[in-house]
């Protein structure tokens, strides 16, 4: 009887959640195409898209981060070569974009793959110095592979980037594209933070001897979150080919990782939409802020260290602790 | 009741933040306003210095231009500044910041030629952009016709040094060694198309990667070819100075020259005295900068207590270009006017007469031939380019 009752009362908050969560949906999917149709400004909205796109780059990050408990410093090998998959397969192979983007993103897997078995292995910091070294080697071969990469000076000058219909260089039509595909990661991952492998993630970050000692493979759970988090971050990187317009051995540059994981930290690693927050806010308030440049930085670091010190495990802390303080119902299910 | 609250509360939200951003981004719809010139510049990280100079260097002549009277009978010259980090999707959001939120008329600025390239991207056939620094012959190759480059490409100022080194220094035999950049790779396919149909020998090419900085094997591989003239190419102030060093360790070469454009007092002084007797080349000499050049130099060293260098003089003379040009062609939005006027007319600037060919380029109107005495460079040659 109290077991049945349980389950009745779970089903119904499940239906609950799903319709909420539906909502949320829908919500997105209409902020989506009124702020495509809103504003005009090519600069607002070309930058939007951009952060979509890095956002994407912050939530591969944040799979192995949030998810298996890792600092994946060369997450950019996997942003250059998504990056340099759509300039090579557009500019030299004549490929549609979006064939180059989908090889692109078997590549990424493959070479996680291989990464993977060699580096995974190691943990802590060992891994992230050794995934680091690894992009080095890239900018390297990118600076020197000049007949396919085209040397320190990198691809330009492509076509007009387009899927199917859909035109990338105009902006609002790029707004709404990688902010769609944004939206479905978000789902995927939502989707895959509640799968048993979402589970078998957690318990690898928490404690893997733990992990171990219950039967969850923990190397394979790695391999496959890394081999997972992979075509995220080249995604992300064929995405910001039509905003930047030029690929260089830079993409490879640990900067650009640094960046992405300073949105997970900013928007919080725990919280699947975290990272996205972070990226709007990343890239946003400098740009909002009209000051002079170096102020600017000082500002803004100023900015990032006060979030660190008063919320720690990310933005969103504060908006539920406010949520607490207006005396809502507290609700455990981070997993959003 | 409390999803219809929630969505209310989210939809003011919304709402408000739509209104700020409007606000914020909204244009200044005045009349007769000032003709607003964009600039993309690195004025935050690695390459900040040269960011300062140039923002340094755009000031000034537009203030001299507003002293003037301004252009288009009576509009006066604003300058809107925008940070593009040195990198290339900072470039981008620079210039597209410049064109939709500033409102400028032109774009101006360039130091590193990747920004350059990308932000070519965006300005092609949709607003005048003037690049001032960036050296790399890709950005005119694009063929666009609003493009327009003030200093000389890496290949117009390798042509004009080499014309130096075959026809007046004469070596027999040349080694060279430089980082492995683009920038180099011009350098050294112009040095061998050079050394090759004047007849002289090139025994060794070396080349090192970004890091280096222990040079001492490269050095004394290319000693025991013993060439007559030793050509270094490398653009890094600090790196260069040590290279040097160690080129003095190991007892010099007879001749030894290092390309044009990249010997700056940054990389003298570090070098403490072992770049003396160094030949080089370069589009501008602020110690003798010719019957044109005169007031400029004088005038700017009263205002600022310092000598203009390369970066405060091309964006000098790109604003000049713009403003004069939009001048002449009695408007500042018909480009393909501004552009046919700008490839017509030859321009009066602090080096002599500028003009543009086909692609854009400016070939300067001289070139410094240079050595390195005493930690600064001393002239030994104007070559006219015309």
């Amino acid at each position: 009887m109290i077991d049945r009752e349980q389950v009745a009362v779970s089903d119904k908050k499940r239906s609950g959640r799903t319709a909420r969560e539906a909502s949320y949906v829908a919500c997105a999917l209409i902020a989506i195409a009124v702020f495509a149709y809103t504003f005009t400004d090519p600069f607002v909205v070309t930058l939007a898209g951009y952060t979509c796109a890095f956002a994407l780059f912050a939530l591969s990050i944040n799979i192995i981060l949030g998810g298996v408990g890792e600092v994946p410093l060369g997450q950019c090998l996997f942003f250059g070569v998504g990056a340099y998959g759509a300039a090579i397969g557009m500019g030299k192979l004549g490929l549609p974009f979006e064939v180059s983007v989908l090889i692109a993103l078997v590549l990424s897997v493959v070479l996680a793959a291989i990464i993977g078995v060699i580096t995974l292995r190691l943990t802590g910091a060992y891994f992230s110095i050794v995934s680091w070294g690894l992009t080095g080697v890239a900018m390297v071969a990118a600076t020197n592979l000049e007949e396919i990469t085209g040397g320190p000076l990198g691809l330009f000058g492509f076509p007009p980037i387009e899927i199917g219909p859909l035109q990338l260089s105009d902006p609002q039509t790029y707004f709404a594209v990688t902010a769609t595909i944004l939206l479905l990661a978000i789902l995927f991952l939502v989707a895959l933070r509640r799968s048993p492998f979402g589970a078998a993630m957690d318990s690898v970050r928490q404690n893997p001897h733990l992990a171990r000692s219950v039967g969850v493979d923990v190397a394979r759970v790695r391999l496959k979150a890394f081999m997972l988090s992979a075509p995220f971050a080249a995604l992300a990187g064929a995405l910001a080919v039509p905003y930047t317009q030029i690929v260089t051995p830079e993409v490879f540059s640990v900067a650009n990782t640094v960046d992405g994981l300073l949105m997970v930290l900013l928007g919080g690693a725990q919280l699947v939409v975290g990272p996205v927050i972070g990226a709007a806010i990343f890239t946003l308030i400098p740009q909002a802020m009209n000051l002079d440049p170096n102020i600017r930085i000082l500002v803004f670091s100023s900015i990032i260290i006060l979030i660190m010190m008063f919320a720690p495990g990310g933005l969103h802390q504060l908006g539920v602790a406010l949520r607490d303080r207006l005396g809502r119902k507290t609700d455990d299910d981070r997993s959003r | 009741m409390k999803l219809a609250y929630r969505m209310k509360v989210m939809f003011s939200v919304g709402a408000v933040v739509a209104t700020t951003l409007q606000l914020a981004y909204a244009p200044s719809a005045m009349a007769a306003d000032p003709v607003k010139i964009g600039l993309a510049l690195p004025l935050s990280g690695a390459a900040a210095t040269y960011g300062q100079e140039l923002q340094r260097g755009a000031e000034y002549a537009a203030d001299l231009i507003n002293q003037r009277g301004g252009i288009l009978s009576g509009r006066k010259l604003e300058l809107v500044f925008e940070d593009e980090k040195g990198t290339p999707q900072g470039g981008v959001a620079a210039v597209q910041k410049l064109m939709s939120v500033g409102r400028v008329k032109a774009i101006t600025g360039g130091t590193n030629s990747s920004v350059v390239l990308a932000e070519s991207s965006v300005t092609k056939k949709r607003i005048l952009q003037v690049n001032a620094g960036a050296q790399a012959d890709a950005i005119t190759d694009q063929g666009s016709p609003w493009l327009f480059q003030i200093n000389n490409t890496v290949s117009l100022n390798s042509e004009a040094f080499n014309a130096y080194i075959v026809k007046t220094l004469k070596p027999k035999t040349v080694a060279y060694m430089g980082e492995n950049s683009e920038f180099n790779k011009t350098v050294l396919e112009k040095l061998r198309e050079s050394l090759k149909s004047a007849g002289i020998e090139l025994v060794s090419t070396s080349t090192y990667d970004a890091e280096t900085n222990d040079f001492t094997s490269i050095l004394t591989k290319i000693k025991a070819s013993n060439p007559d003239m030793i050509y270094v190419a490398d653009a890094y102030p600090a790196r260069a100075a040590q290279l040097w060093k160690q080129v003095r360790q190991i007892g010099g070469f007879k001749t030894e020259v290092m390309s044009p454009g990249v010997v700056t007092p940054g990389m003298i002084k570090p070098s403490e005295g072992a770049m003396n007797g160094v030949i080089t080349g370069e589009i501008f000499m602020a110690s003798d900068p010719g019957p044109d050049g005169k007031d400029f130099v004088e005038n700017y060293q009263k205002k600022f207590n310092s000598v203009p260098g390369k970066g405060e003089l091309v964006i000098f003379e790109a604003i000049n270009l713009i403003a004069s040009a939009m001048d002449k062609a009695g408007t500042d939005s018909d480009y393909d006017k501004i552009s046919k006027v700008i490839r017509e007319g030859a321009w009066q600037s602090p080096r002599g007469l500028l003009k543009f060919d086909e692609k854009g380029r400016a070939r300067a109107p001289y070139f410094y031939i240079q050595r390195v005495e005493n930690g600064a460079v001393v002239q030994l040659e104007r070559v006219s380019a015309n």
